[in-house]
């Protein structure tokens, strides 16, 4: 998952601990296996690698590819899973290395989710062009944790990948959880506290990714039409919604809506908190 | 960039991610299940109180929570307040006065609101424009030792043209019962001073005499009048265990036993006794200083009851049991309800009921004939007229609209009806209205 993964278990058993444990490990290693595009001979692979062949994929990655695919027209484009070959110019390390416009531009033909021919399970897409499931596939993995959890377990858990959360159900004294939410300029504290009896919570940002040149800082939420960084994106948006990957995704739709994330998240009626 | 169709984009959300995740859509997404809260506060609030006629107060307040770490927690809080208005002092006028109103005294004291009362002059003099204003300063340390037990220790200062308060405080709090329980133990002491305007008087010297009264207890000196001022101190200890239980989700109960000791000087500057005669038809011979014990104990049971009924109705009932060795016994019960009319916008009635008996060295006034009701043969050692100290009931009804400004900001405003009855049938019967704006702003 490139990240921290927590699991937090309210029980005085230590043997539901452990198989609570084991699920989520199981189900955390599966889902990366499967759609990290970093391994390869997956799914993803196979499609980024099928240079313009048909691919024909299983239930569960139509499911992802299907709401990507809404995300994408709930977004009117702006999130994108092909956007990912953009990063074969921008590299958000903290330094100034910013692409040229020609760079940026050759990318450009090959994104777009309205160019890939998606229907009965089966993908096609230009070569070149790669589909990406990084925008969701943590928060995918923390639903279904929490999901196969409740499904057998009565007991409350949180699961925390990466700062994407979701909670099985409330504290055994019917309390929520409470989770500190980061401070961007010192990681040490919390800049407020999240409430969640239920469902999920979900930051987006530019924390440690980003790049810098001429006292302007580079988000790296790329808008997928440009090629560029959103315009005075906001640098950390969290909100909370019933599931975690609800919860993601408006986040990111927030930050892609840049200096209109404020009024684009009171009209979507979510608790949420926006970081400039 | 304008996203498609904003208002439904969380609902569309649901449906997809319910389809991906193989789950029943979730029909609403209950905004009151989850929410982010500051750790770091800053709040300013600005608040204007006025009982018709009587008291009206303009409170600006700042309050600052900072959280060092994950187990300590440090609170600020700063009031500038300013009081103007008038009190009852204690004194008959009723007696001699055409409109059969009580004296009054101001808030508290400058030099011209003693001045003006002494000398008698009517109804026009106790009413000189008047303000005080008070400063007050807090802090606050909450330490968690660990995740079930807290630590709170805090000071705070204050300060009036005539009053100075200096509080030192402690509690503890621990959760048990997986945490449903918290029981917590605290106390608190304080040291005052009230130093009006000279210092305070003797407590039962004579204020002042009515110069053509032939006849006077031979108690009574009034050729000598000789106030004796100091600073008036005293020392107040607060005590408090209570517990309070998570009953379910919907419903919270709140148990306490406080009890306190004062030592010191208990008086009331301010407050006075008439010395009432039959050759004055009833009207003031003199007029003495307010004594009061110089220790008082008190004790008080509490208990309160939360319930949420639903996610949009409210409801609060509290009742408060008070003793004390003065001899005053006090029964309150207090109801809110609360409805939400909008997302932003809530009403809230509130209902209060409030009885107490007299202190034991209570009395209108003192009868300067023998045989006439509150005779007293000697200079009475403890006596108080202060109608706060007297048997009374107090019926306050009201209404409450509350507007959320936006996330961290909220406005009120509050309109109630107090009435109070006095057993003392020299005193009216007194309505007032009461109101009350409120703004509160965060950053």
């Amino acid at each position: 998952m490139a990240s921290g993964c927590e699991i937090l278990i309210e029980t005085s058993s230590k043997s539901i601990a452990k198989k609570i444990t084991s699920i989520a490990q199981n189900e955390a290693m599966r889902i990366e296996h499967k759609f990290s595009r970093y391994k390869k001979n997956n799914i993803v692979y196979q499609i980024n690698s099928a240079n313009g062949e048909k691919v024909s994929v299983d239930d569960e990655t139509a499911r992802l590819l299907d709401y990507a695919s809404h995300c994408y027209e709930l977004s009117n484009g702006l999130f994108d899973i092909t956007s990912g070959v953009l990063r074969e110019v921008w590299k958000f390390d903290g330094s100034s290395n910013i692409p040229n416009e020609k760079e940026v531009d050759a990318i450009l033909p090959r994104i777009g989710w309205d160019k890939v021919n998606w229907k009965n399970k089966t993908l096609k897409m230009q070569p070149g062009m790669q589909i990406d499931f990084g925008g969701l596939g943590k928060e995918y993995a923390v639903d279904r944790t929490a999901s196969l959890i409740k499904n057998k377990y009565e007991t409350p858990a949180l699961i925390n990948y990466g700062g994407d959360i979701s909670v099985t159900s409330p504290r055994q004294n019917g309390r929520p959880w409470e989770i500190g939410l980061q401070n961007p300029d010192n990681t040490q504290s919390a800049i407020a506290k999240v409430e969640l009896f239920k469902g999920g919570v979900a930051t987006s940002g530019d924390l440690n990714r980003y790049l810098v040149k001429n006292n302007i800082r580079y988000t790296h939420i790329l808008n997928p039409k440009t090629g560029w960084p959103i315009d005075r994106a906001p640098r950390q948006v969290t909100v909370l919604a019933d599931t975690c990957i609800d919860a993601g995704m408006l986040s990111t739709f927030a930050i892609l809506q840049g200096e209109n994330a404020e009024s684009f998240l009171a009209q979507q009626n979510v608790e949420s908190r926006i970081i400039y | 960039m304008q996203l498609k169709k904003s208002q439904s984009i969380k609902q569309k959300l649901a449906l997809a991610s319910s389809a991906l995740l193989l789950a029943t859509p979730s029909i609403s997404a209950e905004k009151k299940e989850a929410k982010i809260t500051d750790v770091d506060k800053i709040g300013i609030s600005q608040l204007y109180y006025t009982e018709e006629e009587r008291v009206t107060v303009n409170k600006t307040q700042v309050l600052i929570n900072k959280e060092i770490n994950e187990s300590n927690l440090v609170k600020f809080n700063y009031v500038y307040d300013t009081m103007s208005g008038a009190s009852p002092n204690g004194r008959i006028y009723s007696v001699i006065s055409d409109d059969n109103s009580i004296t009054y005294t101001t808030a508290s004291g400058s030099a011209n609101t003693v001045a003006n009362n002494s000398s008698g002059e009517g109804i026009e003099a106790w009413k000189t424009s008047f303000e005080d204003t008070r400063k007050a300063y807090n802090a606050e340390w909450e330490h968690e030792f660990f995740r079930t037990f807290k630590g709170v220790v805090g000071g705070g200062y204050s300060t009036e043209n005539d009053y100075e308060s200096k509080t030192f405080s402690g509690k503890f709090l621990l959760d048990v019962n997986q945490r449903r329980t918290t029981v917590t133990a605290g106390m608190s002491v304080s040291l005052d001073t009230v130093s009006p305007f000279g210092g305070v008087p003797e407590g039962s010297s004579v204020l002042t005499c009515h110069e053509f009264a032939a006849f006077r207890p031979t108690w009574l000196e009034c050729d000598n009048i000789k106030t004796i001022f100091a600073p008036g101190d005293k020392v107040v200890k607060d005590y408090l265990i209570g517990v309070t239980q998570v009953w379910n989700r919907r419903t919270l109960m709140q148990f306490n036993f406080a009890f306190s000791t004062e030592d010191g000087y208990l008086t009331d500057p301010y407050k006075q006794v008439s010395l009432v005669s039959s050759e004055l038809d009833g009207g003031e011979l003199a007029v003495l200083h307010e004594k009061r014990p110089d220790t008082r104990n008190t004790q008080s049971l509490f208990y309160k009851v939360i319930h949420v009924p639903t996610d949009k109705i409210g409801l609060r009932g509290s009742y408060r049991l008070y003793w004390d060795d003065w001899g005053v016994i006090a029964h309150t019960f207090n109801s809110h309800i609360r409805y939400d009319l909008l997302s932003k916008v809530y009403v809230q009635a509130h209902g209060r009921l409030h009885w107490q008996g007299a202190a034991d060295f209570f009395q209108p006034y003192v009868g300067a004939d023998s045989g006439s009701l509150y005779h007293s043969s000697s200079r009475p050692n403890i006596i108080s007229a202060d109608s706060r100290l007297g048997e009374l009931a107090n019926i306050t009804a009201g209404i409450k609209l509350g507007i959320k400004i936006n996330k961290d900001s909220n406005a009120s405003i509050r309109i109630e009806k107090l009435q109070t009855r006095y057993d003392n049938k020299l005193l009216p019967q007194l309505e007032t209205l009461i109101t009350q704006f409120n703004l509160y702003f965060k950053f």
